[in-house]
């Protein structure tokens, strides 16, 4: 017999406080300056494997506090303004390139060496991040490992390397340790072998050791973000219990389809302070978008762990809507390399639960936005009967020329 | 200096060794013979000139799947000067000497290219990097000496429309003075809208029998012509006895060797030729030392025993960092480079017959750059022989580089030569 996604295991509006009993921090990474002069990726200096920009990258970033809402006028114009305030911590690791072609999920080794291959910005390349580490100071931070894959885009004047990645805690340090996270990013590759994007982190706090009672304020911004780049960060859920997910035709063998409507809403999360530990509190804004999603992974699969996540693909629509709820643009995009881990609820024992974390190219648009190009990261938990969603979505749109940045520059 | 006394003397000291001693744990004195033999070869760069080319491209479907193109080629002299708080290029186009005829087809980046093979032609993309093949490209001297080239090259987009290009060829067939030589090119250059290639060809003899080249070929240098928008810088890199030229493994956390590290000295380097009573080419000079290469190679391929052929070469590729000294000895310089594509083909030594010989070509986008080259741009590509051995063993190289440079506000451009 068929699993009743739909069935309330606890009744919906308690999954739905649980998988929000996490700490989301969205931050903005900027390369360390000149970080590129002496990075490796190995720490041999007499191995010259580790030449920084060969077999891999060795990234260094400043993370700042991140706001981005956006805003869908009409059919022409959508507009997005991002604040970037002060830096509240450093993201590092070292990403060592995979095939070029080809997937896939069974890349995920932490305790292997990754593969060996080159660095060719040109192509799109499966990597892996290694040494990960987001610190957010006074010893608050934790340890990761992941993957990715880079997207060569051409835009503009010109190519650019984007990329995307996942990945899943380790370990971590005073406020971080004994909890689960997940992070995302997305964004540029530079020239000068620096990362500049989104990052999105991600912890289950059902103990509530991140739980601020603090409001989200607006945030100051201290620096600004790329000239080239818009990036629209949304927080997913269903409407209501009514909203029900529906098994899609089967994608493939061992392979569920799960079809599953939810609304996508502005956000605004507690911005982390240098100094002080990341505490986190979130506020729901108003509906942007509307998003269908088809979610296909093996649903008989055992629950992912740290060490065999289950892989997951996704499809999204997402059909953008003006003040009045007017269907005016739409983006396409879709999840290609998706990591996925099992949840419990402590308080809720018995209700069943994913963690999951992935990223993919944006492949169309409409409307407002015609011609887009970007990513998509997803950093989400969600319920299994019931299916409720706690989504975390960031759109990184290419946008050399300024379309959807600022306030309002009619496309 | 590469003189034919001691070459001769080199050919000699090493036929007389028993076969187990040449090779694998030579002696000092058996690297240097080995350097002076790789060093028989007659180098030299070509300049193809977009001014009077024609490409007419040719199509599948309704779209440009290649280019068939003749263009005159002219004499390129390349000078370094030395290292002082910078580096710069002396570069000079002189006289038409020739001309090339060309057909490139490009392909899908898996395609296995080979000189008999058409191959199934994909349609030309300026906003992607694609491979291509060099299915012909035929060098015809005003001297009547010509040589016949296959090879496999990629095109990569940057800002403002621009498509650069590399390459790797080998000659398989001469005519002249180049008939039966053994030949290997590297070009590098821009690909107009239109399928015109303008750029550098460099073209690397086997010369032991010093056919090819003589000491009196007339200088060129002061044209004042040079490539617009481009600076080439030029040096080779060849193998000293000092202990921080010694290669060693890269090995991984389990022990495996990933790859090699190989550390080798740079010099600069002087090479030309002229049509002047027929085709001659310089002998190789070096000059100082300017800087140390680091670098890290592996097969890109695993080798199988047909591979090292014309016909199927060994596939490398690798990272490397130079960094460039001026005469206090002061860094002025780094850069960094990806061979992406490397292909070297297994070559007998006179006198050395169980020396792992090898000639070949490469080229891989510059990937950055500090000091003197920070926010570079460019190819660094070229060609080499080599006798190599995994170490301990024996690792003799001679490996003359060029870095084709977006310059276009001449920062690395010399007006003169020093």
């Amino acid at each position: 017999m068929a699993l009743d996604l739909n069935a309330e295991t606890y009744p919906y509006e308690i999954v739905q406080h649980l998988l929000d009993q996490t700490a989301t921090f969205t931050l903005y990474a900027k390369p360390l300056p000149r970080l590129f002069e002496t990075a490796t990726i190995l720490r041999d200096p007499d191995d010259f494997f580790g030449i920084n920009g060969g077999y891999g990258l060795s990234l260094g970033c400043s993370l700042h506090a991140f706001e981005s809402t956006t805003l869908v006028r009409d059919v022409r114009t959508v507009s997005v303004d991002q604040t970037v305030g002060c830096p509240v911590g450093e993201f590092r690791s070292v990403l060592r390139f995979g095939p070029a072609v080809g997937d896939d999920i069974r890349r995920w080794a932490p305790a292997t060496e990754p593969p060996v291959m080159i660095y060719d910005r040109w192509r799109s390349q499966a990597c892996v991040l290694t040494d990960a580490t987001l610190s957010f100071g006074y010893g608050e931070q934790f340890r990761a490992y992941g993957i990715g894959r880079t997207y060569p885009v051409f835009a503009g004047t010109g190519p650019r390397l984007l990329l995307g990645a996942v990945g899943n805690l380790v370990d971590g340090d005073g406020l971080f340790r004994n909890h689960e996270a997940s992070f995302s990013l997305c964004g540029t590759l530079s020239a000068e072998l620096g990362f500049e994007g989104v990052i999105v982190c991600r912890v289950v706090d059902s103990r509530g050791d991140f739980a601020s009672e603090l409001e989200p304020t607006d945030l100051e911004s201290t620096t600004l973000p790329s000239d080239d780049d818009t990036f629209i960060v949304l927080r997913g859920q269903k409407r209501d219990r009514t909203v029900k997910t529906t098994f899609g035709p089967k994608p493939g063998p061992n392979l569920d389809s799960l079809v599953t409507p939810s609304e996508m809403r502005l956000v605004e999360y507690l911005a982390p302070c240098d100094g002080r530990p990341p505490l986190s509190s979130m506020r729901v804004g108003r509906l942007v978008a509307r998003m269908d999603a088809d979610v296909r992974f093996n649903i008989s699969a055992p629950p992912g762990t740290a060490l065999t996540p289950t892989p997951f693909t996704t499809a999204e629509v997402y059909d953008f809507v003006d003040p009045c709820g007017r269907s005016v643009a739409r983006i396409d995009a879709g999840v290609t390399d998706g990591i996925a881990f099992g949840l419990r609820f402590p308080s809720a024992p018995g209700q069943p639960g994913v963690r999951f974390a992935g990223f993919g190219p944006v492949t169309g648009g409409t409307g407002a936005f015609t011609g887009v190009q970007g990513l998509l990261t997803v950093n989400s938990v969600i319920g299994i009967a019931p299916h409720a969603l706690s989504l975390t979505h960031v759109l990184h749109l290419v946008d050399p020329a300024g379309r959807w940045c600022g306030v309002g520059t009619d496309t | 200096v590469s003189s034919s006394v001691t070459a001769e003397a080199a050919q000699a000291a090493l036929s007389a060794r028993a076969p187990a001693t040449r090779g694998a744990g030579s002696s000092a004195s058996d690297e240097d013979a080995l350097q002076l033999l790789i060093d028989e070869s007659a180098t030299f760069h070509l300049f193809v000139d977009p001014a009077r080319g024609q490409s007419v491209g040719f199509r599948s479907a309704a779209r440009v799947v290649g280019f068939e193109a003749v263009a005159p080629i002219r004499r390129l002299e390349l000078r370094l000067n030395p290292v002082a708080s910078g580096m710069t290029g002396f570069n000079s186009i002189g006289d038409e000497v020739g001309e090339v005829s060309q057909r490139w087809t490009f392909v899908d980046h898996d395609y296995v290219a080979a000189p008999a093979r058409r191959p199934p032609p994909v349609p030309l993309d300026r906003t992607q990097s694609q491979r291509f093949v060099i299915e012909e490209a035929t060098f015809r001297l005003v001297t009547g000496d010509a040589f016949r080239v296959f090879g496999t090259g990629r095109t990569f987009p940057l800002p403002g429309g621009r498509l650069i290009l590399g390459a790797v060829g080998n000659v398989i067939e001469g005519a002249g003075i180049f008939a039966r030589a053994l030949g290997n090119i590297t070009l590098a250059g821009d690909l107009s809208d239109d399928g015109v290639f303008r750029g550098h060809v460099m073209v690397r003899f086997v010369d032991f029998a010093r056919t090819l080249r003589s000491n009196a070929v007339p200088a060129l240098s002061g044209t004042g012509v040079y490539e617009e928008g481009v600076t080439y810088l030029t040096w080779i890199a060849q193998k000293s006895h000092d202990a921080d030229q010694v290669n060693t493994f890269s090995l991984t956390r389990q022990g495996v060797p990933r790859g090699l590290n190989i550390p080798v000295r740079l010099t600069r380097v002087w090479t030309d030729f002229s049509i002047t009573n027929g085709f001659r080419a310089t002998p190789l000079r070096t000059g100082e030392v300017i800087g140390r290469e680091i670098g890290f190679g592996k097969e890109a391929r695993p080798r199988t025993p047909e591979m090292g052929t014309a016909q199927t070469p060994f596939q490398f590729e690798g990272v490397s960092r130079y960094t460039f000294f001026n005469g206090a000895g002061q860094a002025v310089g780094t850069l960094t480079a990806n061979v992406l594509e490397g292909r070297s083909i297994r070559l007998a030594i006179p006198g050395a017959p169980d020396a792992p010989g090898l000639r070949f070509g490469y080229f891989g986008p510059i990937v950055t750059g500090t000091g003197c080259f920070k926010g570079i741009d460019g190819m660094l590509y070229g060609t080499a022989g080599s006798v190599f051995a995994p170490p301990p063993a024996i690792h003799v190289i001679s490996n003359l580089y060029v870095a084709r440079l977006h310059d276009p506000d001449g920062r690395w451009r010399a007006e003169v030569a020093d």
